[in-house]
């Protein structure tokens, strides 16, 4: 067969696959609908970058200047705001329980006492709720902040009283000033979540989307492993490489709206190059597609990826180690993470475009995808012709039977 | 009208029938069940640790005296950081940083140990990848208590140069405290808080594609009539029928669950197990009813099947047990009422952890049971379609 002929071939698979795509109103409603679609949704979803003003209540055994201004300190951040006062911890957790506040702040009897006659040091209890971390996190941390700001005008005051004024009170209260620069992103929460989900979203539409692909040539009798139109003419390679094509230019646009052009929309972090972003997109894209071909063979029916293989989204989201840090993971799941190319992909995406990193600085993820792009095309290649074989033995019997039948009755 | 014997009888042909298509079709069954005990075995692993200690983080000492080993030293001893490598350039930490081999660093300048004697008020900088909100938040804490403890430290040392007392020393260096306590949740572990929603939410998933194929299958396969005569053309003895004996596999998938989460791994629950057992039971209910709401929207398995996958991935987030529901958009918030799992993961809460009596709790059951209701309204829509099977079925 001659080279212009290979190349023929794989351009007529390629048109097949694409007529396929768009006549199939549930692989477009998936590619089209889900992978345009579910981005933005997410995006609104995720509008407020992070949480703000979570409601407290206040707990004050004997009211005093100092927790009146601690108090009115807390209610001047952003994280927290204090819905109310009560007088007893009993009807403060009453009110937790309500959910109409998150967080009790209590001070004690003494708090006031000990700050002034420094017998003691003085107390905050703070209770949390903990129904989402996110609530005990901003208590926690809004309470740390004014109590810092707080502890060094104390100590202050005590140094001045000490006769210690100015500069030299200062150095001892701060003797090592600290600077913290929070590099890449905000810390909230959306701005940390939305790129994994544009990389999941691409995934995971893919999966479905060829899987369903896959299961309707089944069940349309139309063999995954036969040149369209030409049946009985066998041909792996050009078959896959002609519907990954056709799935890889379809993709290539999905991506460049997903990746690069809803997080400028959406003023999320993307400090990525372009060329940075299009070098992690082409191995990504190929790892996954390869990846869904191979597992597509296995699908028999239309809708049956989908009805299995939907959970597996919320593992591939937790394996990838963005949320729970792969330094918290045992060893067994990190190396299982990365058969699944959005475990690379999403790291990629998120050095590359929230961090600023080049090709060259995510390395180790690129050349997974890679190495998996080119595990996943044999992969492919060997799980369609295992396919072609078992189908093969299968006919041979049904033909076996059929004839004995014949056999039997022209006895 | 029918009799309670025949009523009985036609019950029992429509759930015999089911049974066979069960047994006939075990993928989809044993799908169920392995989706489950495969993600409670992973998450569980996965979280083991529960919460996330001892991030790796990274320090630039361009000082190298004793004072700032000795800071590199009890930056190690916190249990929330692990000082994964000290290197002596900035450019080296932002590469560890950037390739993620650390979430933060911390950058002790020259002269630091000369500084600080000298009263110059030496500064030291940390750099913190927010890129990876959980690792990065949880530095930056550390880092922050380490800085101030260092003040701390120096403070002590003069005071105790100038004679005070440990007891004077002890109250002049830390004259607040902040005492933290868990109201509710006293382990503060992150998988606990994760996994009591995340994984009845995915039960919820595997609930509503398994729901929508068993009934879009009889549509895809034309066998939606048969099914029908079976139950003596009544419709609603064919859909319950139906859907008893998945029930009675969800229930006890369910109270698996919730032995697995109270009893063996002793999540905390202030309320009853039982009280757990008939929520989660009202949760599985309800995910049915909204299988069955979808393939009466869209009577094509494939179509109920992609509706209700997307619809299904939405829960997770809007029900509001990771990012609070007082955080989105206002008509984002009205929308979280559409899915079940926020109110299961509201009455976990009231029952699990705060114990709250069961006033706040009969409203949300309350809601969960009105589920099956929307089903009813468009119950015409999918009789219908189960008569005249008049939708395209390729």
């Amino acid at each position: 067969m001659s080279v212009k002929h290979w190349f023929q071939d794989i351009w007529f698979v390629l048109c097949h696959e694409m007529y396929r795509i768009f006549h199939d109103p549930g692989v477009s409603l998936i590619f089209f609908g889900a992978g345009l679609l579910y981005p933005i949704v997410y995006n609104v979803i995720y509008w407020n970058d992070d949480v703000e003003e979570v409601p407290i209540v206040v707990v004050e055994g004997r009211s005093s200047a100092a927790s009146r201004k601690f108090i009115h300190d807390l209610d001047a951040t952003s994280l927290v705001c204090v819905k109310t006062t009560t007088a007893t911890l009993q009807e403060a957790k009453k009110l937790v329980i309500e959910g109409k506040v998150h967080g009790i702040v209590y001070f004690p009897d003494e708090f006031n006492r000990n700050l002034t006659t420094m017998d003691d040091k003085a107390h905050i209890e703070v209770y949390n709720d903990m129904s989402t971390f996110l609530y005990m996190k901003n208590v926690t941390a809004a309470v740390n902040l004014v109590m810092l700001d707080t502890m060094h005008g104390v100590q202050m005051g005590r140094y001045s009283m000490a006769g210690m004024v100015g500069e030299s009170a200062e150095q001892l209260v701060k003797a090592v000033p600290y600077d913290a620069v929070g590099l890449y992103s905000t810390g909230g929460y959306s701005s940390f979540l939305i790129p994994a989900i544009l990389i999941m979203a691409i995934h995971q539409t893919l999966l479905f989307g060829i899987g369903m692909l896959g299961g309707t040539a089944r069940e349309e009798n139309s063999e995954l492993y036969y040149l369209p139109g030409r049946e009985h003419e066998r041909a792996f390679s050009r078959i896959i490489l002609g519907r990954a094509l056709a799935y890889f230019i379809i993709y290539f646009g999905i991506s460049a709206y997903c990746l690069i052009l809803l997080p400028i929309l959406f003023h999320m972090p993307h400090v990525g190059n372009l060329f940075s972003i299009f070098g992690m997109i082409v191995p990504f894209l190929l790892a996954t597609i390869f990846f869904c071909m191979t597992l597509s063979v296995f699908v028999r029916k239309r809708e049956t990826g989908m009805v299995v293989l939907l959970p597996t989204t919320l593992v591939f989201v937790f394996i990838a180690g963005f949320s729970w840090p792969h330094a918290a993971m045992p060893a067994f799941w990190r190396y299982f993470s990365y058969i699944i190319p959005s475990t690379f992909g999403i790291n990629a995406f998120i050095h590359i475009n929230t961090m600023g990193a080049t090709i060259g600085e995510t390395l180790f993820e690129i050349r997974g995808l890679w190495i998996q792009s080119a595990v996943y095309l044999l992969t492919a290649t060997i799980a369609l012709q295992v396919d072609a074989y078992i189908d093969k033995r299968r006919k041979l019997v049904e033909k076996e039977e059929k004839e004995g039948e014949q056999n039997n009755t022209s006895k | 009208m029918l009799n309670h014997k025949e009523i009985f009888a036609r019950f029992r042909a429509v759930i015999k029938r089911e049974l066979s298509f069960m047994l006939r079709r075990p993928i989809y069954v044993f799908s169920a069940v392995f989706t489950m005990v495969f993600c409670s075995v992973f998450f569980f692993t996965l979280m083991d640790e529960g919460a996330p200690v001892r991030m790796p983080i990274a320090v630039v000492d361009h000082d190298q005296s004793v004072i700032s080993r000795r800071f590199i030293h009890e930056l190690n001893a916190t249990q929330g950081t692990e000082v994964a490598m000290v290197v002596p350039t900035h450019q080296e930490a932002r590469r560890a940083l950037q390739s993620n081999d650390v979430y933060a660093f911390i950058e002790i300048p020259e002269n630091f140990y000369a500084d600080l004697l000298a009263f110059r008020r030496p500064q030291v900088v940390f750099y913190v990848n927010y890129g990876y909100s959980l690792g990065g938040n949880q530095s930056y804490k550390q880092l922050l208590t380490m800085a101030n403890l260092a003040s701390g430290a120096f403070q002590q040392e003069m005071l105790k140069a100038r004679g005070k007392d440990s007891q004077f020393i002890d109250v002049m260096i830390q004259p607040i405290v902040v005492n933290g306590h868990m109201l509710t949740n006293t382990w503060s572990n992150y998988a606990v808080y994760l996994l009591s929603t995340l994984l009845p939410g995915i039960f919820g998933l595997v609930i509503l594609m398994l729901t929508i194929f068993s009934i879009g299958y009889e549509l895809k396969s034309k066998t939606s009539r048969e099914w029908l005569d079976t139950a003596g053309h009544n419709f609603h003895i064919a859909l319950i029928g139906k859907m008893i004996p998945y029930s009675i596999l969800y229930m006890s998938i369910a109270l698996g669950m919730v032995v697995m989460f109270f009893k063996f791994m002793h999540f905390p629950l202030r309320g009853s197990l039982i009280n757990m057992f008939i929520y989660i039971t009202l949760f599985t209910f309800a995910m049915q009813a909204m299988a069955v709401t979808w393939i009466s929207v869209f009577p094509v398995l494939r179509d109920a099947v992609s509706a209700g996958a997307l619809y299904g991935m939405l829960s997770f987030s809007l029900s509001g047990f990771t990012y609070p529901v007082m955080a989105m958009l206002p008509f984002v918030q009205a929308l979280t009422y559409l899915f079940p799992l926020r109110y299961y993961y509201m009455l976990y809460v009231n029952e699990a952890l705060n114990g709250a009596p069961a006033s706040m709790s009969i409203p949300l059951c309350l809601a969960l049971l009105a589920f099956p209701l929307i089903a009813v309204l468009l119950q015409g829509r999918l009789h219908r379609a189960l008569i005249y099977q008049n939708y395209p079925l390729s």
